[in-house]
C-alpha cells in the first residue's frame, strides 16, 4: 500500500464501498469514513493526501466539515473533492464556497474524477519536492483547470 | 270832404276784406271762405257801380240795377256760406234758380219800368215758392222753426205780393230783408255759439236786411236821411268786421277742437297700449313660467289661458304637426277654450292647408278670417279670425300656436302679433331646451358609470341612476350634499384619470372604483364645478384578488415542483451512482478476468444508467428553464474551435451507425455572441439526435455568417439522410417528451427533451432553433446566432453561399472536414 492515501467520507454504504474499491483497484490507498464527524477525525489523525467528500452527511454535513478542515492548519492543505448528488449549479457553488478545491456530482464520473485527483496529488508532490511554502487557500491554478476539464455534466 | 271819397274808402276796405278771404281760401281751401270772397266781391261791385255812377261815368239804370243786384248776389253768397253742409247739389241749384234768379228779376223788372203787377207777384211767388221747398227739403224740422219761418218769411213775402201793384219797391225791400236777415239767422244757427264774433255778424246782418224797411219806413215817415249817409252802410262795416272776428274765433277753436281730438286719440292709444301691455304681461308671466317649469307641458295649460284671456280670444291651442308630409295634419296636444265657448276640450286631429302650413313651416305667422282654411277640429263652432304663430324647436318646425276668436271678425294688432309670437318662441326654446335636457338625461341614464358633477364647492348637483344604485342613496338624499360624503378620500380632485379611490355606500361599505375626474367649465372657461365618474371595480378587484391566489398558488406550486424535481434528482443520483459505478466496476473487473461474455450485458447496465442520468439532467435543465431560473453568460465565443469540438465529440457516435460527417464553413466564421457551453450543448444534441436517426449515411454540419434584417448571424445548420419525420411530428417538435413518436424511444433512445431545451436555449441567446424535414429522407436543423460584429474586420461583402453551394467544388474556399 504504497499509492497516495485518499480519504473517502461517504454515509451512503453501496457508493462508499463502490469508490473505495474503484480507487483501490487503480493503486490508492483508501480509508473511508460515514460521517462526518468521523471524517474530521480520521483526516486530522490519518492526515490523507486527498479527501474526496460526500455533502449529505449525518452527524456533521459536508459542507461543515470542509469548513473545520480547511479552517485547521493540521488538515487545511489536504485537497478536498466534493463528490455529491446535489448537482444544481447552485450547488457547486456552495461547495466551492465552503472550501472543496473540486466538485464532482453523482453519479461519478469515474475517469474525470481519478483525473481530478491525479492533477492534484501531482500538483501536492510537485509542492513536496520543492518545498514550496504552500500558501492557505485553493491551489488556484490547479482548481481552475481542473474545472474546465469537467465541462459539461453530460 | 266831398262824398266820392266815403266811397273810395268803404271800395278800399271790402277790397282788403275781398283779397283777405281769397288768402285764406288759397291757404285753407276753405268753401266757406271762397263764399265769403265772393260775396265781398259783389259789394264791392255794389260799391264801384256807385261811385263810378256819382262820376257819371255808367247811366242811371244800369248803376240802380247793378246797386241791388249786386247786393243780391251778395246775400246769397253769404247765405249758402253758412247753410249746412252747403245743401246738396240739387238744392244749390234750386236756391240760384228759385229764389236768387226771381228776385234778381224782380229788380231787372222795376228797374226797366215793368208795369204789370202780375210779373212782380209771380217773380216773388217763385221766391216763395222755391223758399218753401227748399225748407221742405231740410232735414230737421221743428213746429218753432216752422211758425218762425212763416212769419219772418212767408207772411211779409204774401203781403208784399198784395200790395206789389201800388208798391213795387216793398217786394224788392221785401227780398232783400229777408235775404240778410235769413242769412244773419243761418249765421247764427251754423257757429251756434255765444261769441262777440258771431253775434255781431249774426245782428249785423240783421241790420243789414233791416236797413230796406227802415229807409222805406223814413221815406214814409219824411225823415230826411240822405242815401248815402253812413248809418247804411254801417251794418256792412260791423258784418265784415264780425266775420273777421268769427274767423279768429274758429282759428282758436279749431285749436281747441284739435286738442281735444288728441286727447280723444291719446286716450284711445293709451286703452289700446294698456291692452298690449295686458297681453306682454301675460306673455311674460307664461315666459317665467315656461322657462322656470321642468317641463314645457306641465306650465302650458295656465299659460294658453292667462294668454288666451288677455288677448281677448275664444280659443287658444298648441299644435304638433305630424312628421311626415308637411300640410297635412296637426295634432293639438294643449288647448283653452273661453268657458263661454260652449266646447269640449281635448286632443283633435287638424287639416290643415297646404298653403298654411307651407307658410307655417317658412316661420310666417298666418292670420285669416272664416273657418275656410282653418285647422279646425270638428265641433264648437266656426271662428271668425284666426291666427296660426309656427313654434320652431331645434330649428326645425315642431308646430304652431293658433288663437281664435269665434265671436267677432277681428285684425291682429301688432302688439298681439307681437305678444303671441314671443310666447311661440318662449315654448319653441323650453321644447328645445327640454329636447336637450331628455338627450343628456338619456345619456346619463344609459351610462353603466356612476357619474357625479360637483360644483367648484364640491357640492354635489347631479347623479345618475349608476351612482343611487352603487352608492344605496336617493337622488334626493345626495343633491347638495358635499361629495366628500361619498368618497373616502378628501383631495379636491383636479383632473384625474384612472386612479383607483374608494366610494362609501349610504352604509358605509366601500367600494373600490376606477375613478376620474375632469375639470367642468364654461364657455367662457370658468371652472363651474368637476365631472367625476367613476367604474365599479368590486367585481374586477374580486377576479384581481383570485388571479394574485391563483398566481400565488401557481409560484408555491412551482417551488414544490423545484423542490421536489431537486430531491428527486439528489435521491435518484444516489442509487444511480451506485448502479453506473458498479457496471464500470464489473466491466473492468470482467475484462480483467477473461470473462469476455458478461460484457455486452454490463454494458447494458452502464448505458442504461448513463440514459437515466441524462434525463435526470435534461428535467432539471427543462425546470430551471421553465422556472426562468437559468443564466446565461453572454460572451464572444469563436465559433470554429466549438464547431471543432463538437465534431470530435460526436465523433463515436457518428461511426456507431455508419454514417459520415462532413464539416463546411467558410473561412472566416468568427465570433457569435452566447454562452458558450449552451452552444456546445445545443450543438452536440443536434448532432447526436442527427446520429441517432441516420444509418449507414451522410451527417452535414454547415456554418456560415449571414445577415437577415439588419444584423449579423452565426448559422449553423445539421443536416441528416436519415428517416426524416412527418408534417405532424415536425408540429410536437418541441413538445417536452415528444419525440415523433412513442416506439421511437423504444427504438432509438433518448429523452425527448434535447430540442425542447435546446430551442429554449437559441432563444434566450436572442436566436433560434428551426427545422424541416421529409418523412423518409431526412431533417435539418438550423441554429441562428447573433453574430459578434466586431470581431469579423475581414468580413466585407455580402453573405453568400461560398460555404455552402459547393462543399466539395469549391473547396479552396470552404474548409472541408469529412470525417467518415
Amino acid at each position: 500500500m504504497t499509492g497516495p492515501k485518499i480519504l473517502v467520507v461517504e454515509d451512503n454504504e453501496s457508493s462508499r464501498d463502490m469508490l473505495a474499491r474503484r480507487l483501490t483497484r487503480r493503486g490508492y490507498q483508501v480509508i473511508s469514513a460515514a460521517d462526518g464527524r468521523r471524517g474530521i477525525a480520521m483526516a486530522q489523525e490519518q492526515s490523507p493526501d486527498l479527501i474526496i467528500m460526500d455533502m449529505s452527511l449525518p452527524e456533521i454535513d459536508g459542507w461543515e466539515a470542509t469548513r473545520r478542515l480547511k479552517a485547521d492548519p493540521a488538515t487545511r492543505v489536504i485537497p478536498i473533492v466534493a463528490l455529491t448528488a446535489h448537482a444544481m449549479a447552485s450547488d457547486r457553488k456552495k461547495a466551492m464556497d465552503a472550501g472543496c478545491d473540486d466538485y464532482h456530482t453523482k453519479p461519478v464520473d469515474f475517469e474525470s474524477l481519478v483525473r481530478s485527483l491525479e492533477a492534484f496529488l501531482e500538483a501536492r508532490n510537485r509542492h513536496a519536492r520543492t518545498a514550496a511554502i504552500v500558501l492557505p487557500g485553493v491551489p488556484a491554478a490547479v482548481s481552475s483547470n481542473s474545472v474546465a476539464l469537467m465541462g459539461d455534466p453530460q | 270832404m266831398f262824398p266820392q271819397f266815403q266811397r273810395v274808402v268803404t271800395l278800399s276796405v271790402m277790397s282788403i276784406l275781398v283779397g283777405l278771404f281769397a288768402w285764406i281760401y288759397a291757404r285753407d281751401r276753405q268753401p266757406r271762405a271762397r263764399l265769403w270772397m265772393i260775396g265781398w266781391a259783389c259789394i264791392v261791385a255794389h260799391f264801384a257801380g256807385m261811385l263810378l255812377f256819382s262820376f257819371k261815368l255808367i247811366p242811371d239804370r244800369l248803376a240802380d240795377w247793378s246797386a241791388y243786384s249786386t247786393l243780391v248776389l251778395g246775400a246769397s253768397a253769404f247765405f249758402l256760406s253758412v247753410c249746412q253742409r252747403r245743401g246738396t247739389p240739387r238744392e244749390r241749384v234750386l236756391f240760384w234758380a228759385a229764389m236768387v234768379t226771381p228776385a234778381v228779376a224782380y229788380w231787372t223788372c222795376m228797374v226797366f219800368g215793368v208795369q204789370n203787377p202780375a210779373v212782380y207777384r209771380a217773380l216773388l211767388a217763385g221766391v216763395l215758392g222755391g223758399g218753401v221747398w227748399i225748407a221742405w227739403l231740410q232735414p230737421k224740422k221743428t213746429a218753432a222753426s216752422v211758425a218762425a219761418w212763416l212769419a219772418v218769411a212767408l207772411a211779409p213775402g204774401l203781403w208784399a205780393a198784395w200790395i206789389a201793384p201800388t208798391h213795387v219797391e216793398f217786394g224788392m225791400d221785401f227780398l232783400l230783408f229777408e235775404g240778410f236777415a235769413v242769412t244773419g239767422w243761418r249765421y247764427w244757427r251754423y257757429f251756434r255759439r255765444l261769441t262777440p264774433g258771431v253775434l255781431l255778424t249774426s245782428l249785423s246782418f240783421l241790420a243789414w236786411g233791416l236797413v230796406f224797411p227802415v229807409a222805406e219806413i223814413c221815406g214814409a215817415l219824411h225823415v230826411n236821411i240822405p242815401g248815402d249817409h253812413v248809418v247804411w252802410d254801417l251794418p256792412k262795416y260791423f258784418v265784415a268786421f264780425g266775420m273777421i272776428m268769427t274767423l279768429f274765433e274758429n282759428q282758436t277753436e279749431i285749436l281747441q277742437v284739435e286738442i281735444a281730438v288728441r286727447k280723444r286719440a291719446e286716450e284711445a292709444a293709451h286703452n289700446a297700449n294698456e291692452a298690449k301691455g295686458i297681453l306682454m304681461a301675460s306673455v311674460s308671466f307664461a315666459a317665467r313660467r315656461i322657462l322656470s317649469a321642468d317641463g314645457w307641458e306641465t306650465v302650458i295649460p295656465e299659460t294658453l289661458s292667462k294668454i288666451g284671456v288677455a288677448a281677448r280670444v275664444s280659443r287658444a291651442y298648441v299644435a304638433q304637426v305630424q312628421p311626415g308630409e308637411p300640410g297635412t295634419a296637426a295634432v293639438v296636444l294643449h288647448e283653452w277654450t273661453d268657458p263661454s265657448l260652449d266646447r269640449e276640450a281635448g286632443e283633435s286631429t287638424l287639416a290643415c292647408a297646404g298653403a298654411v302650413s307651407a307658410r307655417l313651416s317658412r316661420g310666417e305667422v298666418v292670420s285669416f278670417h272664416g273657418p275656410a282654411t282653418a285647422p279646425r277640429p270638428s265641433g264648437g263652432g266656426c271662428p271668425k279670425s284666426t291666427v296660426l304663430v309656427p313654434i320652431e324647436v331645434a330649428e326645425s318646425w315642431f308646430g304652431f300656436l293658433g288663437f281664435e276668436d269665434h265671436r267677432r271678425e277681428r285684425e291682429w294688432s301688432d302688439a298681439e302679433r307681437d305678444g303671441f309670437r314671443s310666447a311661440a318662441r318662449m315654448l319653441g326654446a323650453s321644447m328645445t331646451r327640454q329636447k336637450a335636457q331628455e338627450y343628456v338625461d338619456n345619456i346619463l341614464h344609459s351610462m353603466e358609470e356612476s357619474l357625479l358633477v360637483t360644483d367648484t364647492e364640491l357640492q354635489i348637483r347631479r347623479v345618475n341612476p349608476s351612482t343611487t344604485r352603487l352608492l344605496g342613496y336617493t337622488e334626493e338624499e345626495l343633491i347638495g350634499r358635499p361629495a366628500g360624503q361619498v368618497i373616502l378620500e378628501r383631495e379636491a380632485p383636479a383632473r384625474r384619470s384612472a386612479v383607483e379611490r374608494t366610494y362609501r355606500t349610504r352604509t358605509g361599505r366601500p367600494i373600490p372604483v376606477l375613478f376620474s375626474s375632469a375639470e367642468m367649465r364654461n364657455g367662457a372657461g370658468v371652472l363651474e364645478g368637476y365631472v367625476w365618474l367613476a367604474q365599479d371595480m368590486t367585481e374586477l378587484k374580486r377576479v384581481q384578488g383570485e388571479l394574485v391566489r391563483a398566481k400565488d398558488a401557481a409560484e408555491e406550486a412551482n417551488r414544490a415542483k423545484s423542490a421536489f424535481l431537486a430531491n428527486m434528482s439528489h435521491e435518484l443520483r444516489t442509487p444511480l451512482n451506485a448502479v453506473i459505478g458498479y457496471s464500470e466496476m464489473l466491466q473492468e473487473m470482467a475484462q480483467d478476468r477473461g470473462q469476455l461474455d458478461l460484457l455486452p450485458d454490463l454494458g447494458r447496465i452502464r448505458s442504461s444508467g448513463r440514459h437515466l442520468l441524462g434525463l435526470i439532467n435534461h428535467v432539471l435543465d427543462l425546470s430551471k428553464i421553465e422556472a426562468g431560473k437559468v443564466e446565461l453568460s453572454i460572451e464572444s465565443v469563436d465559433v470554429l474551435p466549438v464547431i471543432e469540438d463538437a465534431a470530435s465529440t460526436i465523433r463515436p457516435l457518428v461511426e456507431k451507425n455508419g454514417n459520415r460527417l462532413e464539416v463546411a464553413c467558410v473561412d472566416r466564421l468568427g465570433a457569435l455572441l452566447g454562452d458558450q457551453t449552451r452552444v456546445r450543448q445545443v450543438l452536440f444534441n443536434l448532432l447526436s439526435n442527427a446520429c441517432k436517426f441516420t444509418e449507414n449515411g451522410v451527417i452535414r454540419l454547415h456554418a456560415r455568417r449571414t445577415r437577415r434584417k439588419g444584423s449579423d448571424w452565426v448559422e449553423l445548420r445539421v443536416t441528416d439522410t436519415g428517416i426524416g419525420m412527418s408534417a405532424e411530428q415536425l408540429d410536437r417538435l418541441y413538445r417536452p417528451f415528444m419525440q415523433a413518436d412513442s416506439s421511437t424511444t423504444r427504438k432509438y433512445g433518448g429523452t425527448g427533451l434535447g430540442l425542447a431545451i435546446s430551442r429554449e436555449f437559441c432563444q434566450m441567446m436572442g436566436g433560434s432553433l428551426s427545422a424541416e424535414s421529409e418523412l423518409g429522407k431526412g431533417s435539418a436543423f438550423t441554429v441562428r446566432l447573433p453574430g459578434d460584429a466586431d470581431v469579423p474586420e475581414a468580413w466585407g461583402g455580402p453573405p453568400d453561399l461560398r460555404g455552402f453551394s459547393g462543399t466539395r467544388s469549391s473547396a479552396s474556399e470552404a474548409r472541408v472536414e469529412a470525417i467518415s
